[in-house]
């Protein structure tokens, strides 16, 4: 399968600013070292509590955010990819890889470059009352990237608005509308029509269905699945919602306090979830059936401030299977069994 | 088993300016002693109102239009709706108390926790404080002897228990320093009294959480304060309003835990409104479903989840994501209640529609028992068509 997105050892930190000259006192880290790949063509599920980084991951990694450190690779062919990995393993010719980085980290990308890239990754969000602007009809929110990437001619707008409003559900009799005009879930519709409308490859879907009804969830999962298949786009599908994203992900990364803490394929880890974080976490989802009664594990105590994270594992505070060395050595994400990626001491 | 609280016929209007909006329509309820009922439904489908109404505070526009809500105290039957506002006020919190869906706009962000709380503790266990209050006053004077200052406060505290409406006591509490010097002792025991409270929502640290304010908990410690408020003075019905959508999965499984055992251990009775289908499989004895304003299904758990009858709450069942199956949804979208559809008020959505759905709206008939089902499709139970007249 071919690597669509990558990131490498990716930070983005959050400065807290205090005392008289507004210095940098401290640093939230909210994204602190995520290395991930995204294949071409899949939906891959990100969860977590709130706080633990996975929307500020969503909006780095299309550069909606800059990052504080770290690389991201889109659409970088895996040659050009193996010759990086090697020059930063050699340490030696720093020249090339300076060239490297520049042409292919969209990190470094800035201007007219960053621009182009723009269509080709586009994101949802998860509140589409605050996402769309009240004053502008549906025709002209969703025509405004056409008319920004000059992808299409002022006559041709409304034609490829209309398409792409069919594509989501909608119609004809949608278009000279206001977004208030509309329900929750209709209103998430036409986010995804202007997220659409320039053909993107990669579309984060930063918790979609948070704001709308199970009914109305339901369809616009099916929405998803099938644009999906249709257009040929591969997902982020970041949400704290489980149960959805066991339905809609091919592989899920469990996110705490900045870092991934377990990987792999949906089946496997939400059957057999490895790291004790990912294990509570899966126990409390509450099931849709009252006959079963399972054994649930509560997490005493909070997440811990991202401004001042645990040293060594950042779970360790709350794990109840915690070891010395849990409290020094940071676990790396190592491969368990295949396609199964796990940061703990225990494995 | 005893009911508890008994609704009937209960009809809510809002009169907005687009017209007026039929909230709901004539549901009837009972909340047995020591049961837990959910009622599910999606937004706008009144469930909240219904949770509202029982205490009888559905905000303007609305108004509660027809309907009994009839609270057992203690044996003696009384209809909340035709009380008046003094003898509503000593229900709510003590008899009736709920827990509201964002805590942070339950919680007042210029108020300390411990003054929230206190606040409840003292307005419905006024004596109990100040009888409290008198022997902590008492227990100081036989160790360190009688003085002037204590035997003012005594005075002060004795004339409060007497009456609280004194002139005497009113103009004390008018001037500042007076006010701050005979609040001292009456502080303290609140505070400790919060202090209790706090600790039994495993709340850690409750000494310094008392002295926060809103905005330096996080949202599951301010949904636990929430909870103390409501359950500071051991209520026998709790009305608990979606008390953990804002929340995430692991906090919302330590409060779901706290209220059930805090239930079992004060035998209270909970309402306990909600969208998810998990929280309702793993809480609730009996579980209403509600549609449009309307009743549509009410049974045991077990038989609800097992046998869903009426088609609304085989396709809400049907639209829970499921990874070994393809998720169905509901067509079309949720009746605007201005102007709902005749009949049945499903029927625009409801895969088996028929002419009598479009015409007579179906009532709530026991098809088995404990399971009541308002659907054209089910007539053998009850007498659905003869409701029409």
């Amino acid at each position: 399968m071919k690597v669509l997105l990558e990131t490498d050892n990716l930070k983005k930190y959050y400065p807290v600013r205090g005392g008289v000259f507004r210095r940098r006192i401290a640093d939230v880290k909210a994204v602190d070292g995520v290395s991930l790949k995204i294949y071409k063509g899949e939906c891959f599920g990100l969860v977590g509590e709130s706080g633990c980084g996975k929307t500020t991951f969503g909006k780095t990694i299309i550069r909606l955010l800059d990052p504080t450190s770290g690389h991201i690779y889109f659409d970088v062919p895996d040659d050009v990819r193996d010759r990086i990995r090697e020059l930063e393993n050699s340490n030696s010719d720093s020249s090339e890889l300076k060239r490297l980085y520049h042409q292919y980290d969209l990190a470094t990308f800035k201007g007219k470059r960053l621009k182009e890239l723009r269509r080709k990754m586009q994101i949802v969000y998860q509140n589409p009352s605050t996402s769309l602007n009240p004053r502008m009809m549906v025709k002209d929110i969703i025509g405004e990237p056409l008319i920004v990437q000059k992808l299409a001619k002022k006559s041709e707008v409304e034609e490829r608005v209309l398409s792409i409003l069919r594509k989501v559900g909608l119609g004809e009799a949608h278009l000279r509308r206001y977004p208030h005009e509309f329900s929750g879930g209709q209103r998430q519709r036409i986010a995804i029509a202007r997220a659409l409308i320039t053909r993107p490859e990669f579309v984060v879907l930063d918790e979609p269905t948070s704001s709308v009804d199970v009914s109305v969830r339901a369809q616009l999962l099916k929405l998803f699945q099938s644009l999906q298949r249709e257009m040929g786009l591969t997902y982020l599908f970041i949400s704290h919602d489980l149960s959805v994203v066991e339905c809609i992900s091919d592989r899920v990364a469990v996110m705490y306090l900045g870092k991934v803490v377990e990987l792999a394929g949906t089946r496997e880890l939400f059957k057999r979830p490895l790291h004790p974080y990912s294990q509570a976490l899966f126990s409390s989802i509450p099931l849709p059936d009252p006959t079963i009664k399972r054994e649930r594990i509560i997490l005493r105590g909070e997440v811990p401030s991202p401004v001042n994270p645990p040293p060594g594992c950042r779970f360790h505070p709350r794990c109840k299977y915690a070891m010395d060395i849990c409290k020094k050595v940071e676990p790396m994400l190592k491969e368990v069994s295949k396609d199964h990626f796990v940061a703990c001491h225990l494995y | 088993m005893d009911k508890l609280l008994e609704v009937e016929n209960l009809k809510v209007r809002f009169y907005t300016y687009e017209g007026i909006v039929k909230a709901i329509e004539g549901i009837n309820l009972e909340i047995r002693k020591g049961e837990t009922l959910g009622l599910v439904g999606e937004t706008g489908c009144g469930k909240s109102v219904t949770g509202l109404s029982m205490l009888v505070l559905v905000p303007p526009p609305g108004r509660i239009e027809d309907g009994k809500v009839i609270l057992d105290l203690k044996g003696r039957k009384v209809n909340l709706l035709k009380q008046k506002e003094p003898f509503l006020l000593k229900i709510r919190g003590k008899e009736i108390s709920m827990i509201f869906q964002e805590p942070n706009a339950a919680l007042n962000p210029v108020y300390t926790v411990k003054e929230q709380i206190g606040e409840a503790i003292f307005h419905h266990r006024r004596r109990e404080i100040l009888n409290k209050v008198l022997k902590s006053i008492e227990e100081k004077a036989r160790r360190k002897g009688k003085s002037l200052m204590l035997k003012i406060e005594r005075w002060f505290y004795e004339k409060m228990l007497a009456n609280p409406e004194a002139l005497s006591i009113r103009i004390a509490f008018k001037i500042p320093i007076l006010r701050r010097f005979l609040r001292r002792k009456l502080d303290e025991v609140i505070r400790n009294e919060v202090i209790a409270i706090l600790r039994e929502m495993e709340i850690p640290d409750p000494e310094r959480v008392a002295d926060m304010y809103p905005h330096e908990l996080s949202g599951g410690m301010q949904q636990r304060v929430v909870i103390a408020m409501a359950l500071a003075c051991n209520p026998s019905l709790l009305i608990a309003d979606e008390p953990t959508t804002s929340l995430d999965v692991t906090v919302q499984a330590q409060i779901l835990d706290l209220i059930r055992r805090l239930k079992r251990k004060f035998g209270s009775s909970v309402v306990y409104i909600t969208h998810d289908m998990g929280v309702i499989a793993e809480m609730c004895d009996r579980v209403a479903v509600m549609y449009a304003g309307y009743i549509c299904e009410l049974a045991e758990v077990k038989e609800l989840f097992k046998n869903p009858l009426h088609p609304y709450t085989k396709a809400l069942l049907e639209s829970i994501p499921r990874p070994d199956k393809e998720f169905k949804s509901i067509r079309g979208t949720v009746p605007n209640l201005i102007n709902p559809p005749s009949g049945c008020r499903f029927h625009p959505r409801c895969d088996y529609a028929m002419d009598i759905c479009r015409k007579v709206p179906p009532r709530l008939v026991e098809v088995k028992k404990g399971h009541f089902v308002a659907c054209h499709l089910y007539p053998e139970g009850g007498m659905g068509s003869e409701s029409s007249a």
